[in-house]
């Protein structure tokens, strides 16, 4: 009870408020520009956070990623670009209901049901990480050893629509952690006598180059910038019909929310894949499903609900056993980890104010998500007239100060430079970014619980199986490897 | 750029097995069979495995995709020489911008960077100092990074 009266003050400090006000602002920018995702805000808000105390660092990420999430759905329904992956799924409905002279029904709907998905989905967030975190206290280099494996294996198999490629992404990744000092005999990796990598890659630079600079480049060779022509300039009153829509559809919202919070919480699954898999299956419980795709809301409802709540959901994992459930997540994991507020279990009991007050700045970001996002929504057509041209080098210019910041060294800023070049290579060649990301972050923690549990095993495979925990994980994981091929032989007998 | 999975899964094997190689120099942890080679070894074998699959599967895919097929962009001049002038302005600021300062480096490189963006001279020259000096004070006077000096090391304030 001290702990939670603790965070509220925590909170309430003008300090940490101006910076979710700040975050959430920049959030919203971000979010409603077409091709600047909400990793890249974070990417982009890493370097300044780091400069901040844990509560308003993860604050900024918090309000930040929430507000980015909402407003991508604006250039969506408004001139059928999404602004951010997470939107793309409904896009083409949005639009159209938007051509149909609904352009209100449509954005007040993203907006009440995206806050309604995120405070559902931080419910879930608030009451399921303690309690995991209590199990997980008992757990052992064994069972953190299979669930860093399963953590792995869902990247591969459920995040990304090419497994073999995700899995070259995902070794590449992992091999990115292991340059350095930082492993169990201490010995110097792929370090070629530079004094600059014995203490691993920086993550941040790692980070700002993969997923803002790429971007940067991506907009430079996209031969020209098309004029954006907005469907709609001016609105009414985006909360009419919001109310209808919530009695009409209750089952939609709680089926999206929760689904949402749960794919969220998988490692590696964010808010876009939360929101396709929230569509399909808007569409096929649906009593109507002719409509979709004709400018129909109840998918909208749906999955705008469920993107939010993957949010939130991301967190449980990412808290509890320091696994992140998207690339969000893994670039805040860091953040923790610099400012000291390590995650996993003891978390909960080391600095509990801390984890109290990243649980009220979730509500809060989330109900502030709606007098600001009816802000962004009424000054969309001024938002939009920021040349991107000019925008994407201020960012570039961003990106070199923050990379060097952290260490304050120029190899830093190299590091973002390859980094940033790679990304663009790869996505070009159909290797996806977010399973490098969970590599590098769960690279070591990885290889020190494999370490320990074979020193403590002394040789025994079987002693990974001997703790039912641990059992079930590694029996999980295992299930999970050779499902791809049990399907197979599945399909190949039904054929013949 | 997109090369052939094919290309690439050669890439990668010639990569790993260097990896392999390499590994096998880390000395093992005292009294341990194994140490700091046995991540990079997996993930060696890892990427031989798919690097394989890869292969496999662009021999069997038809109609065969070419070894390697450039993109639209590349045909065109002004495009490349955009995307190789914005590398070329970071990598000029890692470079210089120890001994110029980051207020004469980034200027220069964020001009650069806006002209390549299409920007007209005009409206770029102000841009890339007002942006640069807004970026010095955010990260130099509230965050205080140490941001370099440089020449302009005697008016530092």
């Amino acid at each position: 009870m001290e702990s939670i009266a603790l965070a509220f003050s925590l909170v309430a400090d003008p300090y940490v408020l101006g910076v979710i006000l700040a975050a959430s602002l920049f959030g919203l920018f971000v979010g409603a520009i077409p091709g600047l995702t909400a990793t890249m805000a974070t990417a982009l808000l890493v370097p300044v956070t780091f400069f901040m105390p844990p509560v308003p660092a993860v604050a900024a990420i918090v309000s930040c990623t929430a507000m980015a999430i909402f407003s991508g759905d604006i250039p969506g329904a408004l001139l059928r670009m999404p602004g951010t992956p997470a939107s793309a799924a409904y896009t083409d409905e949005a639009y159209s209901m938007t051509r149909k002279g609904q352009a209100e029904l449509v954005l007040g709907a993203g907006l009440v049901f995206s806050a309604i998905g995120g405070l559902l989905g931080t419910l879930v967030l608030v009451t399921a990480a303690p309690a995991l975190a209590e199990v997980a206290l008992n757990f052992s280099s064994f069972e953190y050893f299979w669930l860093v494996l399963l953590g792995l294996t869902c990247a591969v198999f459920i995040a990304s629509d090419r497994p073999l490629k995700g899995f070259v992404s995902l070794l590449l990744g992992l091999l990115l952690a292991t340059v350095g000092m930082n492993n169990p005999a201490a010995h110097p990796r792929f370090t070629f006598g530079s004094d600059n990598l014995l203490g691993g890659i920086s993550f941040i630079p790692l980070m700002v180059g993969m997923f803002a600079v790429s971007e940067v480049l991506r907009f430079v060779v996209a031969s020209s910038e098309s004029r954006l022509t907005l469907a709609q300039e001016r609105f009414g009153n985006v909360f009419a019909g919001q109310w209808a829509l919530m009695r009409k559809y209750p089952l939609a919202i709680f089926r999206g929310s929760a689904v949402g919070t749960a794919i969220g919480a998988l490692p590696g699954a964010g808010a876009d894949i939360a929101a396709w898999i929230s569509y399909a299956i808007s569409k096929k419980f649906s009593k109507t499903p002719e409509k979709f795709g004709t400018g129909h809301i109840e998918g909208v409802v749906e999955s705008g609900a469920a993107n939010n709540g993957a949010l939130s959901g991301a967190w449980i994992p990412a808290l509890v056993f320091g696994i992140p459930g998207d690339s969000i997540t893994a670039i805040a994991i860091g953040v923790l980890y610099m400012k000291g507020m390590n995650p996993g279990p003891t978390i909960f009991l080391n600095n509990p104010e801390n984890i109290y007050a990243v649980f009220i700045v979730f509500f809060l970001a989330n109900l502030l998500m709606l007098p600001l996002g009816l802000l962004a929504i009424k000054l969309y057509k001024q938002i939009l007239r920021v040349p991107r041209r000019a925008l994407m080098p201020v960012i570039l210019a961003f990106c070199m100060v923050g990379a060097f910041a952290i260490n304050n060294t120029a190899f830093d800023i190299a590091v973002m430079l390859v980094a940033g070049v790679a990304a663009f290579f790869m996505e070009r060649n159909g290797f996806p970014i977010a399973p490098l990301i969970l590599g590098v972050v769960l690279g070591p923690m990885f290889e020190e619980n494999f370490a320990t549990s074979l020193i403590k095993a002394e040789g025994s495979w079987l002693a990974f199986f001997e703790r039912p925990i641990a059992a079930a994980l590694g029996l999980v994981t295992v299930t999970v490897w050779l499902s791809p091929f049990a399907l197979r032989i599945l399909r190949r007998r039904q054929h013949g | 750029m997109k090369l052939n999975d094919g290309l690439i899964g050669l890439l990668l094997i010639a990569f790993s097995v260097a990896l392999l190689v390499h590994a096998a120099s880390f000395p093992d942890m005292p009294g341990q069979g194994f140490g700091p080679s046995v991540l990079p070894s997996l993930v060696a074998a890892g990427l031989i495995v798919c690097s394989l699959v890869m292969i496999l599967r662009a021999l069997r895919a038809s109609p065969r995709h070419a070894l390697v097929e450039w993109d639209e962009w590349v045909s065109d001049p002004r495009l490349v020489f955009a995307f190789a002038s914005v590398i070329a302005a970071v990598a000029f600021y890692i470079a210089f911008s120890e001994w110029l300062g980051y207020l004469i480096a980034a200027p220069l490189a964020l001009l650069v960077v806006l002209l390549a963006c299409g920007v007209r001279l005009r409206a770029s020259v102000p841009l890339a100092l007002l942006v640069s000096a807004g970026i010095h004070y955010v990260f130099y006077g509230m965050l205080k990074v140490a941001l370099p000096w440089g020449l302009l090391v005697e008016y530092a304030w």
